[in-house]
């Protein structure tokens, strides 16, 4: 996560703003007023949120990846892209009977005994509709056709824009873009994607406060995925409500605790932290979709976690040689650009490492993700960093960025007050 | 020839309550249509296909007119029995015309994947406005079916009555199932998913343009400007 310096910062943040202002607008750094850039970026991010919803598939997915951090995005572009997140224009009913009788042969009416022909949400690459069977009500999410061809070409259209507004070289980034491209694949398979819930939510069952709906492999498909109906208040309304402190905290530990888990033990993620993922109910936490799933090694993990070592920052050789573990230095760098590096690296380390240092963790603190914000806007105005070539650290790292990223962004939503314990193995004796 | 024509009608009295004529029809039509799949072509004559049938010419001509009817009729009965098949649906009823339409492109999306290579040797190389003869029964079934729809999204509201001009909406509909049976022919996605979809956004597309008066303010438009276009023109 400290490996946040070097490329994966590039990739992580500053992507998220550099589209957000740059895409649209290149003179948004100096507005002559602030009222006027206020307008717009609103109006420029309606039109982009437009056309991202419009397009479905990947760029919803993309508009998804930048709505994740409100805080990390100019506010009037954030509110557009959050809508990205629930409202897509629905599959027509014939078509969800169509791709019923392509998976099972059958008709929804065959398999349960009401089905609700409207759905009542989207999903990013479907939508779902309640149904009924025996007592039982379920959730069915149903795939666009063809989703998974339109995402590769999509992103063909996507990737040279992308690369332009970043300010990046094609070869320097062609391993993130894999990596980017081979989750969005993931997430077409539902297949995959039922088989990681039932481990995830397995392997995670018995954290306190959290809780996962149950999942019926013999009522799913490549596209249609089938799990127990939960109603819930989603993570983004129960953020605004009047909740106290306490239930804030305490739904929070739950959100810290589940990716602790994830992160640490199981070395094997959800990746997509968004709060249209996740609903409360009571004191508990519902996780809701496993679409975006991470796998990372046990070496990948060590290499990358070793940078919440307390020791680390007070040792440049311990950080130095942490940095050319995960290829942040790479062997042609020259004695400034390592300086450089170890400078930035030590700087994001400082601030992202900060809730693990103190035992427990106030992301209600606005400052912290403030900070987090201006050291990336900071990071992308230097020329020093962007003219620094070669591919450097691991594309493992994106996902790692992304969902703590949206973690922390969701705590700080939330106002939690969070337990932190290091994982044993970084504990000094 | 006696014995067998006696075993055949036999059969005919125990299977069937319908007139002699409907099997032998049938027959017929799956003679020609696996001759096509086949070999490519047509059989070369009625009379070798009378022979190969072990039926008189007689017994053909009493059934059909041509060996190009037997294509036809062939295409008529297949887009009549998806329609008829789709009728039954439980929520057909209840579907708007939209979703009655859709219901039709899915179904035949789904027949399509049994016919693909017969469809692909006798329309695959077609412009979408040349209008094969074979298609004529077809169309005609097509279009009774496209004009209780229009009638149905008239009624409900879903499609803005024009007038005259909306007589030709089975028209247009007509012209966009070709367009999906080309789009599917050209597929080459798994499944041929990528049909589905065009369906869908198409259809989509179609009917918000059925819907809003958007074609209506254009035309108003369009014909306000129109005198000023001409002036500067001259000028």
């Amino acid at each position: 996560m400290a490996a946040l310096g070097g490329t994966g910062a590039r990739v992580g943040i500053n992507y998220l703003k550099y589209y957000g202002k740059r895409a649209v607008s290149g003179a948004a750094d100096s507005p002559k007023s602030q009222a006027h850039a206020l307008e717009r970026d609103e109006r420029n991010a309606e039109i982009i949120y437009e056309t991202f919803s419009k397009l479905k598939g990947g760029p919803l997915k993309l508009a998804q990846m930048l709505s994740i951090d409100k805080n990390l995005l100019p506010p009037a572009y954030a509110r557009q892209f959050v809508n990205a997140q629930y409202s897509v224009p629905p599959l027509s009913y014939p078509l969800v009977v169509r791709t019923f009788r392509r998976d099972f042969g059958k008709e929804p009416l065959e398999l349960f005994d009401t089905f609700d022909r409207e759905a009542s949400h989207g999903a990013s690459i479907g939508q779902v509709h309640k149904a009924a069977r025996s007592g039982r009500q379920f959730a069915v999410k149903v795939q666009y056709p063809g989703v998974a061809e339109s995402l590769t070409s999509d992103l063909r259209i996507v990737k040279p824009i992308a690369l332009r507004i970043l300010g990046l070289r094609e070869s320097d980034v062609e391993q993130y873009f894999r990596e980017v491209e081979t989750r969005l694949l993931e997430e077409t398979d539902y297949t995959l994607e039922l088989e990681r819930s039932v481990h995830l939510s397995r392997a995670s069952d018995h954290l306190p406060n959290v809780g996962f709906p149950r999942y019926y492999p013999e009522l799913s498909s490549p596209h249609i995925l089938t799990m127990e109906w939960i109603d819930g208040t989603p993570l983004d309304q129960f953020a605004d409500s009047d909740a106290t402190q306490q239930e804030r905290d305490a739904i929070g530990q739950a959100l810290w605790d589940f990716y602790a888990h994830q992160v640490h033990d199981l070395n094997l993620f959800h990746a997509d932290p968004h709060p249209g993922n996740f609903l409360v109910c009571g004191e508990k936490l519902l996780v809701l979709d496993f679409g975006c799933t991470k796998r990372i090694t046990r070496d990948f993990y060590r290499k990358q976690f070793r940078f919440l070592d307390p020791a680390l920052p007070g040792s440049p050789g311990l950080l130095e040689e942490a940095l050319r573990d995960l290829d942040v230095i790479i062997p042609s760098d020259t004695e400034k650009e390592i300086s450089q590096i170890m400078e930035l690296c030590s700087t994001w380390l400082d601030l992202l490492a900060l809730p693990f240092r103190s035992g427990s963790f106030d992301f209600g603190d606005p400052i912290f993700l403030k900070s987090i914000y201006d050291l990336g806007e900071e990071n992308r105005k230097a020329n020093n960093l962007k003219s620094m070539k070669g591919q450097r650290g691991s594309p493992d790292t994106i996902y790692v960025n992304r969902a703590f990223f949206g973690l922390y962004s969701l705590l700080g939503r939330l106002r939690s007050q969070v337990t932190v314990k290091l994982p044993d193995w970084l504990k000094k004796a | 020839m006696l014995i067998r024509s006696a075993k055949l009608s036999e059969q005919i009295m125990k299977t069937a309550k319908k007139p002699q004529k409907q099997p032998l029809r049938r027959k017929i039509i799956d003679a020609v249509i696996s001759h096509l799949e086949r070999e490519g072509k047509a059989p070369v004559s009625v009379h070798r296909l009378c022979k190969d049938l072990a039926i008189t010419e007689k017994e053909f001509y009493d059934a059909f007119p041509s060996l190009a009817s037997v294509e036809k009729s062939f295409w008529e009965e297949w887009i009549g029995s998806i329609i008829s098949a789709i009728r039954k649906g439980k929520e057909w009823p209840a579907f708007t015309a939209k979703e009655q339409y859709l219901a039709f492109l899915y179904s035949f999306s789904a027949e399509a994947m049994n016919k693909r290579s017969l469809l692909e040797q006798r329309f695959g190389k077609l412009t979408l406005l040349c209008s094969p003869s074979s298609l004529d029964g077809l169309k005609r079934t097509f279009k009774d079916f496209a004009d209780e729809t229009i009638k149905r999204g008239m009624d409900n509201g879903e499609i803005a009555c024009r007038g005259p001009l909306g007589n030709l909406y089975p028209e247009v509909l007509y012209i966009h199932w070709r367009t999906v049976l080309e789009f599917y022919l050209k597929d080459e996605s798994q499944g041929f998913e990528r049909t589905d979809a065009f369906i869908e956004k198409t259809v989509e597309f179609a009917f918000d343009l059925l819907h809003t008066q958007a074609v209506d303010s254009a035309a108003d438009l369009i014909r306000f400007l129109l005198p000023q276009i001409a002036r500067m023109g001259r000028e």
